[in-house]
């Protein structure tokens, strides 16, 4: 039913925010401005994990899914950052206060929603005073889900601000727009999400590998150059002739984003 | 006094037992029927949005009758468990052998054809239990299931069959340890697998990793 697939070994899936939205039949997205956002979700129940992917897709977040809670650990030390953790209480192997016990600690800023059938007030302070950002009890709709996750996801724009600028470079997230000095850049989604994984991570040299999992939510290939397409419209696009490049190649690791 | 005092304690906490397992296992079960509620209540609501096409709208309805299937049958689950803790098991004497060879047989070509070995251990003759034949039958037919359900093409799942202190014992496992593990839906299940082997008298015993389940049921003629 749901168009998942295997991550790695641990019981996890991984589902991509990019292309989530042309899967057909899907309601159109009700907010753009928090899209490519990195969300995991940690539910026992494999297919209300499945469904909530796939309608958190559709809205285009970046999702994946794991099902107990020594898999989100592992998933949350892994080299993904996440946004936001969806999170059942009732896991196998760790349960879910246990996780945000030892998942606070380490990474204080990262959100976190807790989801129960339990509906007990002594249930909700425990998940709040154990480091939960918001609690939400089962059965609950979708559209509640996901205005939680969108007002979550709003408090952490601190963290990833809505507009980015490296030298005469701007991108505005909400607005989708990108500019250099005063001249309107049309990017294809694809480019626009290198050009904003890009600029989130200025004068850090990312490498082909790291583009490919992030933007494409695929393993590294090396039989594929798309990498080196896509950073070939993107560049085209960004430094024209005679104005100071911005996009550069390392050799041997991929590219770097700079003013300098 | 004193052997008054000690002949009561042990009834006390057998029936304290069997109500905290009782209360758990409803608990075991609302919380599994709050998966596909979830399910239902947003897929119903989201075929209704705006802006879904007919594409959408047939796909979330689709979904919603998959999940009404998936409640109904969780809520037949704990009606059974009701059953189980209200109506005493009507125990006749079985042959466990006669039984187990329709049921064995299903799930042998069930786990073979998921790439699961099944290999079975059964003693050349079995002596009768005492038990009822439609509960005996639940509970070996959800742990069979559940051991398929939690394992992977290239495990073994072994079914031995013995006869013990007075009863004779099944016991399905798979000895490949951090395996999945059985979800809200399958702990029903395997809830009312232990309600109906408990009500005839006989025993149960649940590991989840590596997974283990032992059904025991009592000899008719008691200890041979």
């Amino acid at each position: 039913m749901y168009d998942c697939t295997p991550l790695n070994a641990v019981g996890s899936t991984s589902t991509t925010a990019n292309e989530g939205h042309e899967q057909s039949g899907q309601r159109a997205p009700v907010f753009n401005s928090l899209a490519g956002r990195r969300i995991l979700i940690v539910e026992d129940d494999e297919s209300l994990a499945g469904f909530l992917a796939s309608e958190l897709q559709s809205n285009h977040f970046a999702v994946d899914m794991v099902y107990d809670g020594e898999a989100a650990l592992h998933a949350l030390q892994g080299e993904r950052l996440y946004d936001l953790l969806i999170l059942d209480l009732n896991l196998p192997k760790l349960d879910g206060i246990a996780v945000l016990q030892r998942v606070k600690p380490a990474q204080p800023r990262l959100r976190m929603l807790v989801l129960t059938a339990r509906s007990r007030v002594e249930d909700k302070v425990k998940s709040l005073q154990s480091g939960a950002d918001d609690c939400l009890t089962k059965p609950f709709s979708f559209e509640e889900l996901l205005a939680r996750v969108q007002a979550l996801l709003r408090r952490n724009t601190g963290l990833i601000p809505n507009c980015s600028k490296v030298g005469d470079l701007t991108l505005d997230r909400e607005e989708h727009r990108v500019e250099r000095n005063g001249r309107r850049i049309d990017l294809t989604p694809r480019e626009f999400a290198i050009l904003e994984f890009m600029m989130r991570n200025s004068r850090r040299p990312i490498s082909r590998a790291t583009l490919l999992e992030e933007v494409w939510n695929i393993p590294f290939d090396p039989s594929t150059n798309i990498v080196d397409v896509y950073m070939k419209y993107v560049r085209d696009k960004v430094d024209l002739p005679g104005e100071p490049k911005l996009t550069h190649t390392i050799r041997g690791v991929g590219y770097e984003l700079r003013d300098a | 006094m004193h052997s008054g005092t000690l002949e009561l304690c042990p009834t006390t906490v057998v029936k304290n037992d069997e109500l905290g397992r009782f209360c758990a296992n409803m608990s075991q079960g609302l919380h599994a029927l709050a998966q596909p509620l979830t399910i239902l209540r947003s897929a119903l609501a989201a075929s209704t949005a705006p802006g879904v096409d007919a594409v959408g709208q047939r796909r979330y309805l689709e979904l919603s009758a998959q999940h009404v299937e998936r409640t109904c049958g969780l809520f037949e689950c704990l009606q059974d468990l009701v059953i189980a803790s209200q109506i005493e098991a009507d125990c006749v004497p079985i042959d466990l052998s006669e039984v187990l060879a329709d049921v064995v047989q299903d799930q042998k070509a069930v786990l073979q054809a998921s790439g699961v070995e099944f290999r079975v251990v059964l003693p050349g003759s079995l002596p009768l239990v005492q038990g009822d034949v439609a509960r005996t039958l639940q509970a070996l037919s959800a742990a069979l299931k559940i051991a398929a359900l939690v394992s992977s093409p290239g495990d073994l799942v072994e079914f031995l069959v013995a006869t013990r202190s007075g009863f004779v014992e099944l016991v399905l496992q798979n000895r490949r340890v951090h395996g999945r593990r059985p979800n809200s839906s399958e702990r029903l299940s395997l809830a009312l697998a232990e309600a109906n082997i408990r009500s005839q008298q006989g025993e149960y015993e649940l590991d989840e990793d590596p997974f283990r389940v032992s059904l025991a049921l009592p000899l008719q003629d008691g200890v041979p």
